[in-house]
């Protein structure tokens, strides 16, 4: 009985990746959809070779001193357990797919909208903020569009003085 | 190998699959200072309206860990 139910939903699975496929010509869109993105693969690899979105903070002391600029964009060291589960480097991977949804967002945004009502905003916002020192008592983030090749920058966002 | 030893063999992978998961999810919950669900609802969509309410109680930390450890 199990086995005829995996085949059943096996069969319908590919079913719909088929329609999908058929029907490429048309956009399919909607928050629902949006949601459950991560049932449906995406085909569009490397649709486009543009400027990563990269998240920049900097923290102001207690004496008020600013801290330079610095990149939140870790890396974690590779074990050979991480093959098998490895949720540290998802959750980070999860952080920066944050980012890239925030840089999407300000593209997409409406003319007179507020980029920080947005929920990517708010929650980069606390992405910015778990990686300050203790010490901190306010901070700003930016959002830069950068190059690997030549390091240079383009800020895209700069978020105003945020008090912790 | 016949249909029923191919589809034995995707159950017994999408099971490792779960538990792994399961596992991680659990973890990531530990770790994670960035996600806040008083934020993320406000994204969801209002209709259907049981939806929200449905969410709101999966996502309750209890709730959630205790769902994910019935999944594991």
């Amino acid at each position: 009985m199990t086995l005829a139910i995996t085949l059943v939903l096996f069969g319908v699975y590919f079913a719909l990746l088929l329609w999908a496929l058929r029907r490429q010509t048309q956009l399919v869109q909607g928050p629902w959809l949006f949601f459950l993105r991560a049932f449906f693969p995406n085909w569009k690899f490397y649709h486009a070779v543009g400027h990563p979105p990269r998240l920049f903070v900097r923290g102001q002391d207690v004496s008020g001193q600013w801290q330079d600029w610095q990149i939140v964009y870790p890396r974690r060291a590779r074990r050979l357990w991480h093959l098998v589960c490895n949720p540290e480097v998802n959750l980070a991977l999860s952080h920066q797919n944050l980012v890239d949804h925030l840089a999407a967002d300000i593209n997409d945004l409406a003319e007179n909208a507020d980029v920080r009502e947005c929920v990517s905003y708010q929650l980069v916002a606390r992405l910015a903020c778990s990686a300050l020192p203790p010490q901190t008592t306010a901070y700003q983030f930016e959002l830069r569009l950068q190059t690997p090749q030549d390091h240079e920058t383009l800020c895209m966002l700069q978020s105003p003085v945020l008090a912790l | 190998m016949n249909w029923l030893d191919a589809s034995r063999a995707f159950e017994v992978l999408l099971g490792w699959s779960l538990l792994l998961q399961s596992i991680e999810q659990l973890r990531v919950q530990a770790l994670d200072r960035v996600s806040d669900w008083t934020i993320q609802r406000t994204e969801v969509p209002k209709r259907p309206g049981w939806v929200r309410p449905l969410l709101d109680a999966a996502f309750e930390p209890v709730a959630y860990r205790a769902m994910l450890m019935l999944r594991a």
